[in-house]
C-alpha cells in the first residue's frame, strides 16, 4: 500500500489506491476477488435499463468501495446529463464518470460536448471525472467547467494497445494541476506503470482484466503495476545517456 | 397500457410504481424509476399511480467502465 500521505484526493475524498477498477464484460462472481486482488477502492459501473435475467451486481461490491457510476450510452451532452442525475438518485453519491461518446465505431469521446456536460454538471455538484480526447486546451476547459479530474485515453476503448497517446497526455500531466487518470487503452500492467511514471495520478482499466486468463491474478498484477509506477514517479527517473555508456562499477582497482 | 423500458405494457395502468417495482424486479435498490421523463424519488414510487401512456424507464447499475 502506497504511504497515506501520498492519497490520490478527488473532489476532496481521498483514496490510498490509484488503480481504479472497471466491472464490465465479466463475471459478477469475480467482481469482489478482482477488487480485493486490485486492492481498488474505487470501481466503475454502467446504467442499463433493468432487466429480469440480470442479478444485482450491487450484492458483489464491498460496502467500503466507491462507486463510480459511467454515462456510456450517451452521444451528446444532454444525454450524458439526464444518466448522471439517475446515477446520483441510484448511488447516492456525487461521482460520476462522464462519458459522451458519439461514435460507435472507434469509440472516441466528444470533448465539446463533455465540456457542456461537465459545466452542467458541476454546477449541480457533481464530481465529475470526465473521459476525453488528451487534448491541452480541452483539458483546459474542462478544469475550467469544473472537472475534478481528467481522464485521457491511453488508446481506444477496449483495445489493450497501451499508451498510445502517450506525448499527449504527457502534456496534460505537465500543464494541468487536476488529476490526470488515463483510462481506456491499458492492456498490460507494464503500460499502467509506465502512466503512473509519467506522472499520472490513477489508473483506471477493465478489458484487460476482463479479457486476461486469470483475472484475479491480473488485478493484482495492475495493483503491483500501479504502485510501482507511482513509486518510480515519486522516486524522480534518473537521467538517461544520449551517447555512449557510464560504467557502474568503480573504473579503477580492476584486477589483472 | 403503459410504455415500459420501451415495450407496450398492458394491465398496468391504475396501479402505483410500487406495484410495478414489485411485479418487475427483485432487486428494489438497484432500481431508478424515471416516469415520463422524470425521475422519481424513493417516497414518491407508492404514491404515484400509472396513467395510460405513460413512459417508464427502469434503471439499473450493471457491470461497466
Amino acid at each position: 500500500m502506497v504511504e497515506s500521505n501520498d492519497d490520490l484526493i478527488i473532489g476532496g475524498h481521498h483514496f490510498s489506491s490509484r488503480f481504479i477498477l472497471g466491472s464490465g464484460k465479466y463475471s459478477y462472481e469475480l467482481i469482489d476477488s478482482a477488487i480485493h486482488h486490485a486492492g481498488a477502492q474505487i470501481i466503475t459501473m454502467a446504467l442499463r435499463r433493468t432487466s429480469t435475467s440480470e442479478e444485482n451486481i450491487l450484492n458483489y461490491i464491498p460496502d467500503d468501495v466507491t462507486i463510480l457510476p459511467n454515462t456510456s450510452g450517451s452521444k451528446n451532452a444532454e444525454e450524458a446529463i439526464r444518466m448522471a442525475r439517475i446515477a446520483r438518485e441510484l448511488s447516492g453519491s456525487d461521482f460520476i464518470k462522464l462519458e459522451v461518446v458519439p461514435d460507435s465505431t472507434y469509440l472516441l469521446p466528444d470533448n465539446e460536448e463533455t465540456i457542456k456536460a461537465t459545466k452542467v454538471l458541476a454546477d449541480e455538484g457533481f464530481i465529475v471525472m470526465p473521459y476525453m480526447l488528451p487534448d491541452l486546451n480541452a483539458a483546459r476547459k474542462l478544469v475550467e467547467a469544473g472537472a475534478a479530474a481528467v481522464m485521457p485515453l491511453g488508446a481506444p476503448i477496449g483495445t489493450n494497445k497501451g499508451l498510445a497517446t502517450k506525448e499527449l497526455i504527457q502534456i496534460l500531466i505537465n500543464e494541468i494541476d487536476e488529476p490526470i487518470i488515463v483510462d481506456a487503452g491499458i492492456g498490460r500492467p507494464s503500460q499502467a506503470a509506465e502512466a503512473m511514471e509519467m506522472g499520472a495520478a490513477a489508473v483506471m482499466a477493465n478489458t484487460a482484466m476482463a479479457t486476461a486468463g486469470d483475472i484475479p491474478l491480473m488485478s493484482e498484477a495492475f495493483k503491483l503495476a500501479v504502485e510501482a509506477g507511482r513509486k518510480g514517479y515519486l522516486a524522480h527517473p534518473g537521467r538517461v545517456l544520449d551517447k555512449k555508456a557510464a560504467a557502474s562499477s568503480p573504473v579503477s582497482g580492476i584486477s589483472k | 397500457m403503459i410504455i415500459l423500458n420501451g415495450e407496450e405494457t398492458a394491465n398496468m395502468a391504475g396501479k402505483t410504481l410500487a406495484d410495478l417495482l414489485q411485479e418487475k424486479t427483485d432487486m428494489m435498490q438497484n432500481v431508478v424509476v424515471e416516469l415520463n421523463g422524470k425521475i422519481m424519488h424513493r417516497e414518491e414510487l407508492e404514491k404515484q399511480t400509472l396513467s395510460e401512456n405513460d413512459h417508464v424507464e427502469l434503471i439499473s447499475f450493471v457491470g461497466g467502465g
